[in-house]
C-alpha cells in the first residue's frame, strides 16, 4: 500500500532496487559490457604486474566479449594508479590489477591516498609467496644459518628489499623481530635490483617472491633458504618452509583484479565469471606458470574477505616492527 | 664460428627479415614521435610476439628496440625536440646544424654515428660478452653514485658557455626528481596534497615542453620577420675528411656506451650524457659544442646506440634486464619457455647467435633505411609552419599523456613550455635541466643504499672502480684547467726562449 504514495520515478527506483536485490542479472548483465575496457596498471611496462595483467587481458578478452586494453598509470608507488582505478565511473569499464603494494603501503607511506575498501573485489590472480635468496658463495643453506649468522656478527648482514611500501621489507622486518636478529634493510627500486645486488655479492639477502626468484634459482645462480607459507603445494621443492622453522609471515605478494567500488553487482558478476573462465583456461595457466607461478584464484567476496584479511596481516606487521 | 654462420642464416632468411625490418622501421617512427620512448614501442609490440616464432618474436623487439633509439635523433635534429631521453644531446648539436641549414648532413652524421655505435656494441656482445657482463656485475652502489655524478658532471659539457646559468638549470631539475614519494624511504614531499604531485614529476613531458614549445614559440615570432629559408637537402653525406676526423669520437663514445648500456640500471640517456660529455672534454674544438659541431652529434648518437647492444649483454649472459626494455624482453623470452642466464648459451647456443646476427642486421637496417630516408625525413622542415606547428604541437601533447596515460602530464608539458620559452630568452641551457630530472632519483636512491651499505666509514665509498669514475667525473673541470697551465708554461718558455 505504502507503496502508492511514492511518485513514478521512485517507484520504478524501487522496482529497480527489488530487481537488483533478486539479482536478475541477465537482464543488467546485457547491457555490460558496452565498450572496451581499460585494465589500469599502476606499474610501469616490463614488472612483474605488467606482466600479469596483460597476460590476463590477452586471454580473458575473448570471455568478456569485448576488448580489454592495459593502460600503465604510474607514480606514487602505485598511488596515481590506484586512486584513477578508485574514481572511475562504477559502471566496469575501469576495472584495476589489485596488488600487494595496495594492502602495504596504506600502512608504511604517509598520506597514502588509497586503500583496499575503495574497491569492489573481482577475483585474485596469483599469490607467490616471499622467499628468501643468498649468492650460493655465501656459505648460507638455511634459514637457522642466515640466523646464526646475523646472531654472530649483530648489524652486519644487509638484506634487500624492494624499497617503501613494499611488502619485502615488512617480511624482513618481521624476520628480524621474531628471530631476535639485528640486521641492515638495503631499500631497493623492486625486487629485480634487489636480486642482481644480491647475485654481484653487493647485499647478502634478498627478500623477493618465489616468481620472481625462481628463474635465479632453476639456474644456480642464486639459493633459496626459505618459502614464506605453510603450504607445500605453494612452496619450491627441496627448500624448507618457514612454517617448518617456526616462522609464520603471512604478508606474500599477490596480484589480483578489483572493480571500482559501487560497482552494481550483475556487473561484477560478469567480471567474475570472466576471472572464472579465464583462470580454467589451460593456455592462460600455462602462460601464467611460465612466469614463474601458478594461478592462486578466488573469487567474488572470498577474495574480498582474503584481501581484508591481508590488509589486515600488514597492519600488524607493521606495528610488530615498530615502523 | 659455425654457430655464428648459421645464426646470420637464419636472420636472412627472408621472413625473419621482413619481421626485423618492419620492426626496425616501426622503431624509427616511435622513437621519432617525442614521448613514445624506445620502452613504449618494445612494451606495445611484446604481446603480439607471445604468438610467434620466439627469434622472431625477440628479433621484432630488438629491431624496434635499435630503431627507437636512432629514431629520437630525426626530431632532435629536425625539429629541436629531443624524441627520445637519450636524444638530449643530440639536440644542442643536431639542431644547431639543422638551423644552420644542414640538416642533412646533421641526419648523415647521426646515422652512420648510430650505425657504428650500434654494429661496435654487436661486436661487444659476441666477442667479450662475458668480460663485460662481469664487470657490470661488480656495479654496486657505490660505484652507481659515482657513475651518476660522472653523468651530472656532463652537466658542464652541456650547458654551454653559460656554466653558472646550467648549473642553476641542473639545480631546479633535480629538485622537480625530489617531488613525490622517495624511492627509498618512502616520504612525501612537495606535494601539498595533489596526487598528481605525489605521483612525482616525470621527465617525458618536461623534456616535450621544455624543448617543443619554445621552438614553436619561436618558429612564430619569426614568421613574416623574414622569409623562410628553404631548406634543401642534397648532401647527407659529409665530406671524407670530416667522416675520418670524427672516428675516434665515435670509437669512444661507442666504448663508452656499451659499458653504460651493460651497467644495469643505466641506459642510452646516461650513455649519451657521459658520450657527450667525454667527447666535449677530448676534442680539439670543444667551443664548438653546442653550436653545430658534427663531433657533438656523432659522440651522442654513436654512445646512445651502442647502449642497446651493451644492454643485452647482462640480459643474455646473467639474465639480468639492466633497464625497462630488456626487462620486457627477459619476460619474452620466458613465455617462449627460455630462461636467459648462464645456461642459456649452453642451451640454447643456436638462438644465442641468431640474437647476435640480429643486432647486427638490426643496425645495418638502421644505416640503410637512414641513408635512403634522410632527404625524405628532412621534408618535414619544407612543411608550411602554419600546418607544421600544430601538428608539432598535438604530437607533443599524445607523446606527453601517453607514457603514463595522465591527463595532468600534458598539463605539466605546457608550464615546462612556458618555463623554456623564459629560458631560452634569459640563456639559460634547458639540458642540464633535463639531466638532472633523469639523474635525481638515481642520485639520491644510490647515495641512501651506498651510505646504509658503508656504515659510517666514508673512505667506503672508494672501491676500486668507483676510484677510477669519480676521477674521470671531475676531469671535465680539471683538463680545462691544466691545459690552460700547459698552454701559459709553454708560452712562457717560449718568450724566454
Amino acid at each position: 500500500m505504502r507503496l502508492n504514495h511514492l511518485t513514478g520515478a521512485g517507484k520504478a527506483l524501487a522496482l529497480a532496487g527489488v530487481a537488483l536485490g533478486l539479482g536478475s542479472a541477465p537482464a543488467q548483465a546485457a547491457d555490460y559490457p558496452q565498450k572496451p575496457v581499460e585494465l589500469v596498471i599502476p606499474f610501469s611496462q616490463g614488472g612483474g604486474t605488467d606482466q600479469v595483467g596483460r597476460i590476463f587481458a590477452q586471454y580473458a578478452e575473448p570471455y568478456l566479449g569485448t576488448e580489454i586494453f592495459v593502460s600503465n598509470r604510474t607514480g606514487g608507488s602505485g598511488a596515481v594508479g590506484f586512486a584513477y582505478g578508485a574514481a572511475a565511473k562504477p559502471d566496469g569499464h575501469v576495472i584495476t590489477m589489485v596488488v600487494t603494494t595496495l594492502a602495504a603501503a596504506p600502512h608504511t607511506i604517509d598520506q597514502y591516498p588509497v586503500s583496499y575498501e575503495d574497491f569492489a573485489p573481482v577475483c585474485l590472480l596469483t599469490a607467490p609467496p616471499a622467499t628468501l635468496a643468498v649468492h650460493p658463495d655465501s656459505g648460507i643453506t638455511s634459514l637457522e644459518d642466515l640466523i646464526a649468522k646475523a646472531k654472530a656478527e649483530p648489524g652486519k648482514i644487509t638484506i634487500g628489499t624492494a624499497g617503501p611500501g613494499s611488502n619485502t621489507h615488512l617480511i624482513a622486518a618481521s624476520l628480524a623481530d621474531q628471530a631476535g636478529i639485528e640486521v641492515r634493510y638495503v631499500p631497493n627500486k623492486g625486487s629485480g635490483p634487489a636480486l642482481t645486488a644480491t647475485y654481484g655479492k653487493h647485499i647478502d639477502v634478498a627478500v623477493a617472491d618465489k616468481a620472481e626468484v625462481a628463474p635465479w634459482i632453476s639456474d644456480g645462480r642464486l639459493r633459496a633458504i626459505t618459502v614464506f607459507t605453510d603450504d607445500p603445494a605453494n612452496s619450491i621443492d627441496g627448500v624448507k618452509m618457514a612454517s617448518e622453522s617456526g616462522f609464520n609471515i603471512d604478508i606474500g605478494s599477490f596480484r589480483a583484479i578489483g572493480a571500482p567500488k559501487g560497482t552494481p553487482q550483475p556487473v561484477l558478476d560478469v567480471l567474475i565469471e570472466t576471472c572464472r573462465k579465464t583462470s580454467e583456461d589451460p593456455a592462460f595457466v600455462e602462460h601464467i606458470t611460465k612466469t614463474g607461478t601458478e594461478p592462486y584464484v578466488l573469487l567474488g567476496e572470498k577474495f574480498g574477505t582474503w584481501l581484508a584479511g591481508k590488509h589486515k596481516a600488514f597492519g600488524d606487521a607493521v606495528k610488530a616492527a615498530g615502523l | 664460428m659455425n654457430l655464428l654462420v648459421d645464426g646470420f642464416s637464419a636472420v636472412l632468411e627472408l621472413q625473419t627479415l621482413i619481421y626485423l625490418a618492419g620492426a626496425v622501421l616501426l622503431g624509427i617512427m616511435a622513437g621519432a614521435i617525442p614521448g613514445i620512448s624506445a620502452t613504449m614501442g618494445v612494451a606495445l609490440l611484446a604481446p603480439l610476439t607471445f604468438t610467434m616464432d620466439p627469434l622472431i618474436g625477440i628479433l621484432s623487439l630488438v629491431g624496434v628496440y635499435c630503431g627507437a633509439v636512432y629514431g629520437g635523433s630525426l626530431s632532435a635534429i629536425l625539429l629541436g625536440i629531443p624524441g627520445t631521453p637519450g636524444a638530449v644531446a643530440t639536440t644542442l648539436d643536431g639542431y644547431a646544424m639543422s638551423r644552420q641549414g644542414k640538416p642533412g648532413i646533421a641526419l648523415g652524421i647521426a646515422t652512420l654515428s648510430s650505425f657504428l655505435g650500434g654494429t661496435l656494441s654487436a661486436v661487444a656482445l659476441m666477442l667479450l660478452s662475458y668480460p663485460i657482463a662481469d664487470f657490470a656485475l661488480a656495479f654496486g652502489p657505490q660505484e652507481y653514485l659515482a657513475l651518476v655524478v660522472f653523468a651530472m658532471t656532463a652537466m658542464a659539457a652541456l650547458s654551454g658557455g653559460a656554466f653558472l646559468k646550467g648549473l642553476f638549470a641542473g639545480f631546479i631539475g633535480l629538485f622537480l626528481a625530489g617531488i613525490g614519494i622517495d624511492e627509498t624511504y618512502g616520504v612525501s614531499r612537495y606535494h601539498f596534497g595533489y596526487l598528481m604531485l605525489m605521483g612525482g614529476i616525470s621527465f617525458i613531458p618536461v623534456t616535450i615542453g621544455l624543448f617543443a614549445i619554445p621552438e614553436t614559440l619561436l618558429s612564430i615570432e619569426r614568421i613574416g620577420l623574414a622569409p623562410r629559408r628553404a631548406i634543401r637537402v642534397n648532401k647527407i653525406l659529409p665530406g671524407r675528411r670530416i667522416l675520418l676526423s670524427l672516428l675516434p669520437a665515435q670509437l669512444r663514445s661507442a666504448v663508452i656506451g656499451t659499458i653504460v648500456g651493460a651497467v644495469p640500471g643505466a641506459g642510452s640517456d646516461v650513455a649519451a650524457i657521459v658520450g657527450y660529455s667525454q667527447g666535449k672534454v677530448l676534442s680539439r674544438h670543444p667551443e664548438r659544442f653546442g653550436t653545430g659541431s658534427e663531433e657533438g652529434i656523432a659522440c651522442a648518437e654513436s654512445a646512445n646506440n651502442s647502449a642497446t647492444g651493451g644492454s643485452l649483454i647482462p640480459l643474455l649472459t646473467l639474465g639480468i634486464p639492466g633497464g625497462a626494455v630488456t626487462a620486457i624482453m627477459l619476460g619474452t623470452f620466458m613465455t617462449h619457455g627460455l630462461q636467459p642466464g648462464p645456461l642459456l648459451l649452453h642451451n640454447n647456443a643456436e638462438l644465442v647467435y641468431q640474437i647476435f646476427a640480429g643486432v647486427f642486421v638490426a643496425n645495418i637496417l638502421l644505416l640503410v633505411f637512414g641513408l635512403s630516408g634522410s632527404k625524405l625525413f628532412a621534408r618535414v622542415l619544407q612543411i608550411p609552419e602554419s600546418i607544421l606547428i600544430p601538428a608539432i604541437l598535438l604530437l607533443c601533447a599524445i607523446g606527453a599523456f601517453a607514457m603514463r596515460t595522465n591527463p595532468v602530464d600534458v598539463l605539466i608539458m605546457f608550464i615546462a613550455g612556458m618555463v623554456g620559452y623564459v629560458m631560452v630568452k634569459t640563456g639559460i641551457p634547458r639540458a642540464p635541466l633535463i639531466i638532472g630530472l633523469i639523474l635525481g632519483p638515481m642520485l639520491e636512491g644510490e647515495l641512501a643504499r651506498s651510505l646504509i651499505l658503508i656504515g659510517n666509514d666514508w673512505t667506503g665509498l672508494f672501491t676500486p672502480i668507483s676510484s677510477v669514475i669519480w676521477l674521470l667525473a671531475i676531469a671535465p673541470f680539471v683538463l680545462p684547467l691544466a691545459r690552460r697551465a700547459t698552454r701559459q708554461l709553454r708560452s712562457r718558455i717560449k718568450t724566454k726562449n
